[in-house]
């Protein structure tokens, strides 16, 4: 994706600031990214192969789902986003639908980072630079101390 | 767009797989040339699946290259 289409896509991401951060790569998404994944797209697909989702984790795509898959890797529901040096945090967005749109990992600085669906990676100062028409809003934030943080076995 | 769900969805999508068949060569070669999300729409037209259940992604990918390029479908 093009910066020009990015900020088509998600009009509030330049005013917030951000800088893209990989090249572009349909193997994994926005949910992978969040767990230090990059070799698997995780999404609750049964067919065709090549998509993954963990066997203990509900095969719905909903907010409660992609919790429990947080959850499963050592994180807890929380109140907020702001900075806590000891946690990593993780935001979930979602749709009108309630469907989920999105999930961002805050990195140590407190700034946040994305990938973007099928393109890119990004760093983006706010959550809000993401929310909209294509991903929603932030409705869910999850976090785990750092000592603990490991990526899918 | 993140979800693989939603964009299978998208009538364009589904206009694709519609077109049966003869479809494949040329889905086949966009897949070859940038890695998408094709395997929806090659798995719902070929009614089979070439990758094996734990592949990832790319796994996949060239599993249904492997495929076509098994059955003519596509070149080199």
């Amino acid at each position: 994706m093009t910066p020009d289409e990015m900020e088509r896509h998600f009009p509030n991401l330049a005013s917030a600031g951000y800088a893209v951060t990989s090249e572009q790569a349909a193997s994994y998404n926005c949910l992978a990214w969040a767990l230090g994944d990059t070799q698997h797209w995780w999404e609750p697909i049964n067919y065709p192969f090549g998509y993954y989702w963990p066997r203990r984790a509900p095969r719905d795509n909903t907010v409660q789902a992609w919790t429990v898959v947080f959850q499963l890797y050592g994180f807890e529901l929380c109140d907020t986003a702001d900075l806590e040096p000891d946690y990593e945090k993780v935001a979930i967005y979602a749709l009108p639908d309630g469907t989920p749109g999105h999930a961002a990992l805050q990195l140590a600085d407190g700034t946040w980072t994305s990938k973007l669906g099928r393109d890119e990676d990004i760093s983006h100062r706010t959550l809000s630079a993401l929310e909209g028409d294509e991903y929603g809003t932030v409705v869910r934030f999850l976090r785990r101390f750092r000592a603990t943080a490991a990526g899918p076995s | 767009m993140s979800s693989v769900q939603r964009r299978v969805l998208h009538p364009a999508y589904q206009q694709i797989i519609g077109l049966g068949p003869p479809a494949l060569p040329l889905i086949l070669r966009e897949l070859q040339e940038r890695r998408d999300h094709w395997l929806w729409a090659l798995y719902a037209i070929a009614r089979e699946d070439p990758a094996p259940p734990d592949a990832t992604f790319d796994e996949a990918v060239d599993a249904w290259l492997r495929w076509g390029r098994e059955r003519g479908l596509l070149d080199g």
